[in-house]
Parts: structure tokens; C-alpha cells; sequence
């Protein structure tokens, strides 16, 4: 009796053992919504700015929505803000566009542009000490559950997920790997010895900290600590124009570099998406 | 070209914020922003201070650690001969900012909706809730508003 409970525990074990080694031993992904597969098209670059762009305006958006009826439902009154307002849609990195690179270089000697404003400043600003404290302490708590519930609609998680996996087994790959070798000596033929793009803007964003941080004290000593004092000063600053101009430079000389390595990128990702059973697109 | 964009570049970030410092609609606002860069910071806007940090590899934290009382604003006579006032700014609240980045180098700005207004509070952003920009935060930032 008891060598036949085994033998039953020993069978199951072993079908199952078997289907996890059918289905190439580790835990499969899990089935993602059409957000989520956008989401994995977004981080893997096959999908445009655009709907990055949107991705984020949407996200930010529901949240809104979301604080705005959990406020509502606790007898408060939130006006939901201007997308824009919380996310920038201007100044990102777009390493697609040689626009964005004669402009802005890689994102790194920018500043930001976010538009509009908080619409719930004055009904703040009128409130008394305690109903600040109410209110604030209310939107906190609306906002954490309004964050999880976004991510859980938009399946940022498990997207994730879904994209690391996929983005090691690229990163392992032969094809990616020569891609990578073949972007170096790209970039060291015209100038850059940086093992990789990210190494090279690593590089100019520690050079950027710097000289930002000299520039913001200097900014705060006049008593006007705001961006748009920083900017001002950045144009007449030797160090920054200098950097900036090294910034544009260096992406505009490899760009036709990154794009063939992002293209391979892709290539390469949809290869191994496929393999592990995520839609084809 | 590249030069001729980026004066392009800081005139509109210059237009933008210098708008946002004269107020759009009713409200004022000053942002403070130190991209690439997560070393903390003070920063004092219309008699408010807030600290501005790090909180762990995802957070960008704004703290109010101080509120200096406005200075009681001097009397004017006004073409009736009346005696008027002209309003002071008001201390301010703040919000956080975050420059987030994705796993390959990019980065993109955000604020948290949280607004903090007396001297404690904070407000936050976690660039886990970015999206596809979850893997860390490289910038800190403030709108004083």
C-alpha cells in the first residue's frame, strides 16, 4: 500500500517533471493583456516613441482618474491633472530619432518640459492646517492604491517580467553579441572607445552631474534656484556648451551604429519571443 | 546646427519655466531640477525649503523642512488716497520630481501629484510606477508651486 502511494507520488513527479522539461525547464511567462504585450514592444524598441509617449499619457492619466474617485469617495475633491503635467513627452531619450540626436544629444544636457499645472495648488493653499493634513494624508493613500491598481491594469509587472527574460536570452545571443562587438568598432572608428552606448552616455551623464550641481549652487546663491535660472546660465557656460556640443557630436556620429544595433536588437528579441510563446506581432 | 537647436532647446526650457515662474492661470510654480544627479539637495522658493533626496534606488523624495513667514507687505497709497496693499507671494507647496531610467540609458522626467504644504510633509515619486522607466531613478527634482 504504501509502495503504491509511492510509486503514485513518484509517477506524478515524473509527468510533471517532464512537461516543465517540454516547456524548456523554467517557469514559463505568463500570458500577458494587449497592454502588456505593448509594453514588452515599448521596452524592446519595436514599438515608436509615440506610443511610448501615449503609453505613459494613458498611465498617468488613469491614475488620475483613479485619485480623483477614491478622493471623491472619501468626501474630498481632487481635480485630476493634465497628463502633461506629470509626465514629459518632449525632452526623453529618443535614440530613434537623429533629430532628437542633433538636438538633444542622448537626453543627457536637457531639462525637462513638463506643461500645465496642479489644479488642486489653490483648494490646498485655502484650506485650514488640519485640512491640509486630512486631505494630503488621504490623497497619499489614494495615489499608492491608484499606482497599484494602474500597474496591475497596465500588467507592468508582469510585463517585465516577460521582457527580462526575453531581453537575457538576446543578450546572450551570438547574433546580439556580434552586434555589439560590431557597434564598438563602429564607434571607435569614429572617435568613441566606449564598449557600448550605454557606457558612453554613462560617461557624459557623470561629466553632466557635475557641472548641473556647480551650476545649481551657483543658482542658489542668487537666490533664483529654478531651472529656468540654471538654463540661463548654462548658455553663457563654458563647461556645459562644451559638454553639450561633445553630447551631439558623439550621437549624431553614432547613430547609423546604435541603429543597426537596435535593429538587430529587435530582430533578435522577436526571435526569442517567439520561442517562448509570446503573440507574434 | 546642433548649437543653433540647443540655444533653441534652452530658449524653450528658459520660455517654459520662466512662464511657469510668472504663474499660467492661478498658479505659480518654480521647478528644480538636478538631472543626472542623485546627491540631495536644499532649495528655498518663496520662503519654502524643501530637501530633496533619494529614498532607495527607485524614489525621489521632496521633503518641506522649512516655511519662513512672508514679510508683512508695506502700505501704498492708492489714487483715492487710500491706504492699499499689494499681495505678497504666498509660501508654497511642493511636489516631487524623478528623472527615471529604462534598462538601456534612456531616461524621462516625472512628478508625483502629491503635494506637500506644511513643514514634514513630502511628497514622492517611484519610478516604479514609470512604466517601461522602472529600473532607477538618475535625477532629482522639485516643483515649488
Amino acid at each position: 500500500m504504501r509502495f503504491r502511494g509511492a510509486t503514485v507520488v513518484a509517477g506524478i513527479a515524473l509527468v510533471v517533471g517532464l512537461g516543465a522539461a517540454a516547456c524548456g525547464g523554467g517557469t514559463q511567462p505568463p500570458p500577458l493583456s494587449a497592454r502588456g504585450q505593448q509594453l514588452t514592444q515599448i521596452l524592446s524598441g519595436i514599438a515608436p516613441k509615440s506610443v511610448d509617449d501615449q503609453f505613459e499619457l494613458d498611465m498617468a492619466g488613469r491614475q488620475q482618474q483613479l485619485d480623483s474617485s477614491c478622493m471623491a469617495a472619501h468626501h474630498f475633491n481632487y481635480v485630476a491633472r493634465d497628463p502633461h503635467s506629470l509626465v514629459d513627452t518632449v525632452t526623453e531619450t529618443d535614440f530613434t530619432s537623429l533629430d532628437y540626436a542633433k538636438t538633444y544629444g542622448f537626453g543627457v544636457t536637457t531639462f525637462p518640459h513638463l506643461t500645465g499645472v496642479d489644479p488642486n495648488a489653490a483648494t490646498l493653499a485655502a484650506m485650514s492646517s488640519a485640512q491640509q493634513d486630512a486631505y494630503t494624508k488621504q490623497l497619499v493613500a489614494c495615489d499608492d492604491a491608484a499606482n497599484q491598481q494602474t500597474n496591475k491594469e497596465y500588467d507592468v509587472d508582469d510585463a517585465n517580467q516577460v521582457f527580462n527574460e526575453i531581453d537575457q536570452d538576446v543578450q546572450n545571443d551570438p547574433r546580439y553579441r556580434d552586434a555589439v562587438a560590431a557597434w564598438h568598432q563602429c564607434a571607435s572608428a569614429v572617435g568613441y572607445q566606449d564598449p557600448d552606448r550605454t557606457s558612453l552616455i554613462s560617461r557624459l551623464r557623470d561629466r553632466m552631474g557635475v557641472i548641473r550641481d556647480d551650476l545649481s549652487t551657483t543658482a542658489a546663491k542668487s537666490g533664483a534656484p529654478s531651472d529656468a535660472t540654471v538654463a540661463s546660465l548654462a548658455e553663457h557656460d563654458t563647461g556645459f556648451q562644451q559638454l553639450h556640443q561633445e553630447e551631439v557630436t558623439a550621437a549624431v556620429a553614432t547613430f547609423p551604429c546604435s541603429q543597426r544595433l537596435d535593429a538587430t536588437y529587435r530582430d533578435v528579441y522577436r526571435s526569442h519571443e517567439t520561442s517562448t510563446g509570446q503573440p507574434k506581432h | 546646427m546642433g548649437k543653433k537647436n540647443f540655444v533653441r532647446g534652452i530658449i524653450a526650457a528658459g520660455a517654459a519655466s520662466a512662464a511657469l515662474l510668472v504663474g499660467i492661470g492661478t498658479a505659480q510654480a518654480t521647478v528644480v531640477d538636478h538631472a543626472n544627479s542623485t546627491r540631495p539637495f536644499s532649495a528655498t522658493v518663496q520662503g519654502t525649503t524643501a530637501h530633496i533626496f533619494r529614498g532607495n534606488a527607485t524614489q525621489s523624495f521632496a521633503v518641506i523642512t522649512g516655511i519662513k513667514p512672508q514679510p508683512k507687505p508695506p502700505w501704498h497709497k492708492g489714487p483715492q488716497q487710500q491706504g492699499w496693499h499689494k499681495p505678497q507671494p504666498k509660501p508654497v507647496g511642493v511636489s516631487s520630481r524623478a528623472q527615471c531610467e529604462r534598462w538601456n540609458g534612456a531616461t524621462r522626467w516625472f512628478e508625483s501629484n502629491i503635494h506637500a504644504t506644511k513643514v514634514g510633509q513630502s511628497s514622492h515619486f517611484d519610478c516604479r510606477w514609470a512604466g517601461p522607466y522602472n529600473r532607477a531613478v538618475v535625477g532629482l527634482g522639485a516643483d515649488f508651486h
